[in-house]
């Protein structure tokens, strides 16, 4: 195993258009080339579902006059960046991983798209996902199933399956991605990159089709915990017509994430929560806390209040909000969605008044455990997901699956950060026996993204290094 | 055609004829309660069903609520 490969940065292309070694154009255009040739291998990576040469170049053209005249506007400027294709980009329609919609452009971009727009990046594409983003696999039989860039027959995670192809495969350093139930984190961790779903609010989620509006978070896919922190201070604050980003604090930029000393780290974990997971999955993380430890880390088993029930909360309610967000059009185009759609919109449309605010009732306990446990710990920490990716099957990419036990592993430690709107971020953490991405994940108190990146940055430097994928190509020659 | 891929509850993968037979019987008026019955059991919605809120002090309201926040929650276990 390689341990010397470094992805290209955005850092790194900002370096070298400062140097004037190449410029937003020349990146632009290696960006596009590369994501073309993706989609010509055999198989096909299908990352993307939009991808628009003429409008990206236009964009890098403008970026490149700012980066001349020494007018650059921040650290995405010239960055090419891939959009979830859930979300609204002017020109372009939003399919949500359906076959029925996006039948016209849509007018206006959505308040996180116009952010990065404003930020000087360049939106070179919308990617695939999971249909109506109500999966974990990023499998889509009537769309574009994403290759997992470390292992073409495998998964790639989902629902922002594309946007974890893209940024593993070097297409983009950073990616739009949504998370209701792990749907950032998932891909992140399958495909060996860094994801953040942030608090509850801290970025918008309006301007697009999602699917659960008390679970559902948008953010950032990236190369590095820096992308992410810049793809934050670009993006976050209150936008019209989106309660939850109106009702947040201020947001604080957190510029530059530097690692913090590992005898500041005061970190909790919950044993009995790892049951079920795979044995390379535990094996890892236990590698990981103890590494912590040797450094001088506290790391402490807590027990989490109602911790065996998290996933059945999240279970109901992203069904039973997916369900109601799917009313109208279910009656319109059943046979249009995949069976395995059909069959949780089905199931969430049976659950009863009750049986919804009894989750959300409990849901409330589980949150108040982890504001206590965070007056005591600055961090949470457990694998991101219960096993790696799966392979992908004929059926699945034909008919399309439901697999109780994936649904299970996949959202085991996710789901926990979705229901209590707390924080979450997911980095790299080796390969397992078959060389499948490992990977780890740091939740901490509502608004402390900062936080959380810094507690990242300090386990980031002590797991092992990740190898280049099968499918990677550098944005820069010099990387 | 159903098979098992992971190990674990021994539930098999639902694709194939399976599938579209679940799929029909979730949306059938009476058979769409037991699917979900049973998909649910999987997940534990019984026991979720069985946490009694008259045994727990300052029990929380059975109110839609999304998580927000207010600013400085989180170390004293304050939330919005």
């Amino acid at each position: 195993m390689s341990t010397t490969f470094r992805r290209t940065l955005a850092a790194d292309i900002h370096d070298a258009y400062a140097d004037g070694e190449v410029s937003p154009v020349d990146v632009t255009r290696r960006a596009l080339d590369w994501a073309t040739r993706c989609e010509r291998e055999e198989p096909s990576l299908d990352a993307f579902v939009i991808l628009d040469e003429d409008r990206a170049i236009e964009q890098a053209a403008a970026s490149q006059e700012r980066w001349k005249t020494g007018k650059q506007l921040g650290p995405f400027d010239g960055i090419p960046v891939a959009i979830k294709d859930e979300f609204h980009v002017a020109g372009y329609p939003t399919a949500a991983g359906t076959a029925f919609l996006g039948t016209r452009a849509q007018p206006f971009d959505c308040p996180i798209v116009a952010r990065l727009r404003e930020a000087g990046a360049i939106i070179l594409g919308k990617t695939s996902m999971h249909e109506i983003g109500l999966g974990g696999s990023g499998v889509n039989p009537l769309g574009l199933t994403a290759r997992n860039p470390y292992a073409s027959e495998y998964m790639t995670g989902g629902s922002s399956s594309g946007s974890g192809a893209a940024v593993s495969a070097g297409v983009v350093p950073v990616a739009l991605g949504s998370d209701a139930g792990g749907s950032i984190r998932i891909p992140a961790s399958f495909c060996g990159v860094y994801g953040i779903k942030p608090t509850y609010g801290r970025i918008p989620t309006a301007g697009g089709e999602l699917l659960s509006k008390t679970l559902d978070h948008t953010g950032p896919l990236g190369a590095s915990l820096q992308e992410l922190a810049d793809f934050i201070d670009i993006t976050a604050g209150g936008a019209e017509g989106d309660e939850a980003s109106l009702l947040a604090p201020a947001h604080e930029p957190i510029g530059q994430v530097e690692a913090r000393p590992f005898d500041e780290l005061r970190l909790a974990w919950c044993p009995e929560m790892l049951s079920g997971a795979q044995d390379d999955v535990i094996a890892s993380f236990h590698n990981t806390l103890d590494l912590l430890r040797e450094q001088g880390a506290t790391v402490q088993a807590v027990t989490i209040p109602y911790h065996d029930l998290i996933q059945a909360i999240g279970y109901i309610t992203i069904a039973s909000e997916g369900a109601a967000s799917q009313q109208q059009r279910i009656k319109k185009y059943r046979d249009k969605y995949a069976l395995p759609t059909r069959l949780l919109l089905a199931v969430g449309d049976r659950v009863t008044v009750s049986e919804y605010l009894q989750a959300q009732r409990v849901r409330s306990l589980v949150r108040r455990g982890f504001l206590q446990l965070f007056a005591d710990f600055d961090g949470f920490v457990s694998p991101t997901t219960g096993c790696v990716a799966q392979p992908l099957t004929e059926a699945g990419l034909s008919i399309g699956e439901v697999d109780s036990d994936f649904n299970a592993a996949v959202s085991q430690f996710t789901f926990a950060g979705n229901i209590t709107g707390l924080p979450a971020v997911s980095i790299p953490a080796g390969l397992d026996r078959n060389r499948l991405p490992l990977s780890f994940q740091v939740m901490g108190r509502p608004w402390a993204e900062a936080e959380v990146l810094e507690i990242a940055a300090a386990v980031d430097q002590i797991t092992p290094a990740m190898p280049e994928p099968i499918y990677y190509q550098h944005l820069l020659d010099r990387a | 055609m159903s098979k098992k891929r992971n190990q674990g509850s021994g539930v098999p993968v639902l694709t194939g004829q399976a599938l579209v037979a679940a799929v029909n019987a979730a949306e059938a008026p009476l058979l769409g309660e037991g699917v979900k019955q049973l998909f649910f059991k999987q997940l534990g919605l019984d026991r979720l069903m069985e946490v009694d809120f008259d045994l727990i002090d300052d029990a929380p309201d059975a109110s839609i609520m999304a998580p927000v926040y207010t600013a400085g929650a989180g170390s004293d276990g304050g939330e919005g």
